[in-house]
């Protein structure tokens, strides 16, 4: 139990400039390695400056190795402090995971010393205290999920997968009964329905490309919309750092800002309209060329004199801009927005919604997405299991199929926290009529 | 005291499990004591004639591979085999054997009789004899004390055994075999938690008043199974089974007369199985099901006796004769034994060890349906555990604790004893979490040597073994052959496989979807004088070695946590770290090993870790 490495975020999670991934077992050493691509030891307890490579993402790291029994859990340890911002480090830990470190479990690092004789007899009912404590917080935490969407969300497939291994096993179990309506062709239907659910969810998880390159917004709009005006609001500059890129003055321009540690690259394009003027033609070309390439669009309309633009395909935000001008009191909706570029009113709520939309693929109707790093770990996993279900289902005797199928339904109760083999049982003898 | 006799061990009942551990320590050279309410009961097969099914045939399969005597006295009594879930692969495929009920009882005793250091007598045993928490012995209703350095107590349903027929009640045990109305006090008395637990069992018929042709025929398999590994010989179908339906008419019948039946009256108190639902529950529950299926199974081949699987009832009896003629086929059915329920005390088994002796009392061990089990086999497994245990106990030897990754008997007893059980537990290969590897092919691989070290397994069974095992390794040597494309590309052709460019091993071939072990020995003259058997084996480790390592690592990864043992004088409640539903939980069961504890409900990943920090600073761990 205690011979494999396991990592966490040894800083509070939340914004903060700096973040410490911390790794400790017999593969931190190599594992920090890995990630700083480089190939000589590092003398413990010096601290060095090295780029690192996590998971898609670069990034300057300060990182330091702790050789053990002289470090704090006793085993070896290697700490990365990278920049702050939730995402990275999670990029970080998701690279430790590839590299075969796994999430520790609440006050592991206190058990590991205490285990390895680094803390004394006296400290241990501390220790308790502590695991105890996380252990608890981790139940708040639980229950906050248990209310959430991603409880929902997993209950949900868990309770659809149950429902399939209840009718597989009750065959198993039962080979002399008759069963009617439960036949393989639609179990398998059904297997790949929970499967495109789990992929979904999966989807949701924050990208590393999206990290790495930025978030691709095109803005479109009539010229006179405030396209301008939104961009600064945006990038919350008067001198923007809007750039004309060498060409002609309906190409586009590129401007970026930061938005909880993502950063979302904005593109101002021309507005779209059927043109005989070659130069103009181009540059709608192009707009329409930025358009594919965005992961989110921007339809930006004056209020005051509204003219609608047709974006197909795209997750698309409707900004009504120039409220200031507009007597009419609106509600922002789901997709609609009204702000005011030039006084800023409503632009901190539109960075919000275009955060929300973009980490959000998927489950665009709610706030939700799947960013804790072990959660991912799980769901990924019970996808690889379905997968092979899915897989070997026609191939494959029925009893080494439902082992893959066994094995998703763990994974998620890994989230989700419910993994008693009895509830497959009950369902059994729920949904059958089974017996002597 | 006055002793009768003394004894080093005294087993009280001869079913199942009585059987088993009565066998089990007399063959290991203890001096034992079979004491029952009667000696017709010994063996008695009280509801369906038949040994096995799924995963109770793999159950079966472990009792014959450790040594026991369950699967060679079903072979005496065999009327016909079947494999079953042939067609949904090797980890769920059991076997199921019907067996003659009046051959079964005869071949069983005769068996105890010429058993050595064996005594059998006809008594009810009124008292547990037990001086400074250690057990000395047992008294007689009759009057006589026999000393004894061990009990086994497999008093099955007969303890304050009650027969519920509709209105109709009566305190006796099954088939009118008298019930043991003293003991459970006797237990009481020793601090004993008592549960009430019910069964049932289906009314038996007159073959001669059935309509056969409105059933469908059910022969036993073809090819020669049997449950032994001792007996090489083919079985032959001796008896026809047959499988029908219930009608919406009988449907009609249960519903207009529900307000009769003692499970919704109230009159039933004890905790049904779920498994094992009466058909007045079925018809009541599943309201949208048209018809159940029932099966007739014969008793015996000297009696026209039929059993009908499918239909228990406790319904009262002018209903189930109206009821069970609603039967197509059953139009003028004579009934001769009616349905009935049974309600019967049983222990709650988490006072036990996993060696199945008492927490409390030394040398005072449990097995069978009085730990809440239904069914024979799981009956007979805990009684041969119980019996070994016990032998071991006398001799001093360390006790025999099977893992959950060993055997189905290992999943039953930890089960038993760690969880909460609410209801008659009955064996599913659902609830093995390894089933890929305890499989019915290869029980006496997984158990037949760690039977022989402990002294139930002959020779004539080891010589058995070994030549399987020589056997396997010669095969294992054969699958690392390699052939080049140009001997075998054909091959792989006919078979409608990829051809290969660079050979390939035996092995290879296997695993490939479309070729069989049988395959290669048919048309490429490999295995020679190997048996099907062990050809079947490998077969199955081969194709699917990918899913058996993977639950291997799985089994490697939980075994050091899982063999961490607990001592039994830790003091729970006084672990402050502890949440307090674990204290309470981990105080009733006090775990063995680290693993038990951790599956008990109630117990969190957190309070492992605590226990885990105490160990170390007692310097345990």
């Amino acid at each position: 139990m205690l011979e494999d490495t396991i990592v966490a975020l040894a800083t509070p999670p939340g914004k903060a400039g700096v973040a410490i991934v911390r790794i400790s077992g017999k593969l931190s050493h190599q594992i920090l390695k890995s990630i700083t691509k480089c190939d000589n030891d590092f003398l413990p307890r010096f601290m060095y400056l090295k780029d690192i490579y996590a998971n898609g993402i670069q990034d300057n790291a300060l990182v330091v190795y702790f050789k053990g029994p002289n470090s704090y859990t006793g085993e070896d340890i290697a700490e990365v402090q990278c920049h702050g911002g939730y995402f990275i480090a999670q990029q970080v830990i998701l690279e430790c995971q590839k590299l075969g470190a796994r999430m520790a479990e609440a006050g592991e690092y206190s058990k590991r010393a205490f285990l390895n004789g680094k803390l004394s007899v006296d400290q241990a009912e501390g220790i308790i205290d502590i695991i105890n404590a996380e252990s608890e917080a981790q139940a708040r935490a639980g229950s906050v999920l248990m209310q959430g969407k991603l409880f929902e969300i997993i209950n949900g497939l868990q309770t659809e997968l149950t429902d399939i291994l209840a009718e597989i096993e009750a065959k198993l179990d039962y080979p002399e009964y008759e069963y009617t309506d439960n036949e393989n062709v639609e179990v398998l239907d059904r297997l790949k329905a929970i499967k495109s659910q789990i992929s979904d969810l999966l989807s949701t998880k924050i990208s590393g490309m999206m990290i790495k390159n930025g978030v691709k917004v095109a803005i479109v709009g009539a010229p006179n919309a405030g396209k301008s005006s939104l961009l600064n609001a945006l990038t919350n500059s008067d001198k923007s750092i809007v750039t004309d890129i060498a060409g002609t003055t309906r190409d586009i321009v590129e401007a970026e800002y930061v938005y909880n540690g993502i950063v979302f690259r904005l593109f101002d394009t021309a507005g779209i309209r059927d043109s005989a003027d070659i130069v103009e033609r181009i540059g709608i070309d192009r707009a329409k060329q930025s358009i594919q390439d965005a992961d989110l669009v921007l339809k930006l309309i004056d209020i005051s004199n509204p003219e609608d633009i047709k974006v197909e395909g795209k997750p698309t935000i409707t900004v009504y801009n120039k409220i200031d001008l507009s007597t009419n009191e609106k509600q922002n909706e789901d997709n609609i927005i009204y702000i005011s570029a030039k006084h800023g009113t409503n632009v901190e709520n539109l960075k919000q919604m275009i955060f929300n939309k973009t980490m959000v693929q998927g489950y665009n109707t709610s706030q939700f997405y799947l960013s804790n790093a072990r959660h991912i770990e799980c769901v990924t996993n019970a996808e690889m299991a379905l997968d092979n279900a899915i897989n070997t289902f026609t191939t494959t005797s029925l009893d080494f199929v439902v082992a893959d199928i066994h094995a998703c339904w763990q994974h998620l109760g890994e989230v989700s926290g419910i993994n008693s083999n009895e509830r497959i049982i009950d369902r059994i003898f729920e949904k059958f009529c089974l017996g002597k | 005291m006055k002793f009768v006799d003394n004894y080093d061990a005294i087993v009280i009942g001869s079913g199942h499990a009585g059987c088993e551990a009565c066998l089990a320590l007399a063959r290991l050279n203890c001096k034992t004591l079979l004491v029952t309410l009667n000696l017709d009961s010994i063996g008695f097969l009280a509801c369906n004639p038949s040994i096995g099914g799924t995963a109770k045939g793999q159950l079966t399969g472990e009792i014959d591979a450790l040594g026991g005597q369950m699967a060679i006295n079903a072979d005496k009594s065999l009327l016909q085999l079947r494999m079953l879930n042939s067609g949904k692969g090797p980890a769920v495929q059991s076997l199921r054997a019907q067996v003659d009920k009046v051959v079964y009882h005869t071949e069983m005793k005769r068996t105890l009789e010429h058993q050595s250091n064996l005594d059998i007598l006809q008594a009810e045993v009124s008292e547990i004899l037990v001086e400074d928490n250690k057990v000395v012995g047992i008294t007689t209703l009759a009057g006589e004390s026999f000393s004894a350095k061990a009990v086994v107590v497999c008093t099955g349903v007969y303890l304050n055994a009650k027969v519920i027929i509709g209105d109709y009640c009566k305190f006796t045990g099954p088939n009118g075999f008298e019930p043991a109305n003293s003991l459970t006090e006797s237990l009481m008395r020793l601090g004993f938690k008592i549960l009430r637990f019910k069964t049932g069992t289906p009314a038996r018929v007159d073959g001669k008043s059935i309509d056969y042709s409105q059933f469908e025929v059910q022969n036993g398999d073809e090819l020669g199974h049997n449950f032994s590994i001792l007996n090489k010989s083919d079985t032959k179908n001796k008896q026809i089974c047959y499988l029908g339906y219930t009608s919406e008419k009988m449907h009609e019948v249960i519903r207009n007369n529900i307000s009769r039946a003692p499970l919704y009256s109230g009159k039933v108190k004890g905790i049904g199985p779920r498994y094992c639902p009466s058909i007045e529950d079925k018809v009541m529950r599943f309201a949208d099901k048209e018809r159940h299926q029932l099966f007739l199974e014969p008793e015996s081949a000297s009696t026209d006796e039929v059993y009908v699987q499918g239909i228990s009832s406790s319904m009262p009896v002018d209903v189930q004769r109206e009821m069970y003629r609603c039967i197509p086929g059953f139009e003028n059915v004579k009934i001769m034994r009616f349905a009935y329920a049974i309600e019967y005390d049983c222990i709650d088994a988490t006072q036990l060890n996993p060696t199945l002796e008492s927490k409390s009392i030394n040398g005072l061990f449990f097995a069978g349906q009085i730990n809440g089990t239904s069914g024979y086999e799981e009956a007979g497994a805990q009684g041969l555990i119980a019996g070994i245990n016990a032998s071991r106990q006398i001799k001093g030897l360390s006790p025999i604790v099977l893992g959950r990754d060993q055997a189905y008997i290992g999943v039953l007893i930890d089960d038993l004893v760690t969880k909460t059980i609410v209801e008659p537990y009955r064996m599913m290969t659902s609830r093995a979490e390894y089933r890929l590897i305890l499989r019915q092919d290869n029980c006496d691989i997984r158990l037949t040597q760690l039977g022989r070290d402990i002294g139930l397994v002959d020779d004539k069974r080891y010589r058995a073994y070994k030549k399987k095992m020589k056997q396997i390794d010669n095969v294992n040597e054969i699958l690392n052959k390699r052939y080049s494309p140009k001997e075998i590309n054909n091959f792989l052709i006919s078979h409608n496989e990829n051809p290969v460019l660079n050979g390939v091993t035996v092995r290879e071939l296997i695993k490939r979807n479309n070729i069989t072990i049988f395959d290669v020995k048919d048309e490429l003259g490999l295995f020679d004088e190997i048996t099907d058997e062990v050809l079947k084996y490998i077969n199955i480790e081969v194709k699917y070695e990918g899913y058996i390592n993977r639950e291997n690592e799985t089994i490697e990864k939980t075994r050091k946590v899982e063999n961490i043992q607990l001592p039994t004088d830790l003091e729970y409640t006084k672990l402050n770290g502890l949440r307090l539903e674990a204290r309470q939980k981990l105080d009733k069961i006090k775990p063995l090993t680290l693993g038990q504890a951790k599956r008990i409900d109630g117990v969190s990943p957190a309070d492992i870790n605590v226990i885990m920090i105490y160990l170390k600073m007692k310097g345990i761990l």
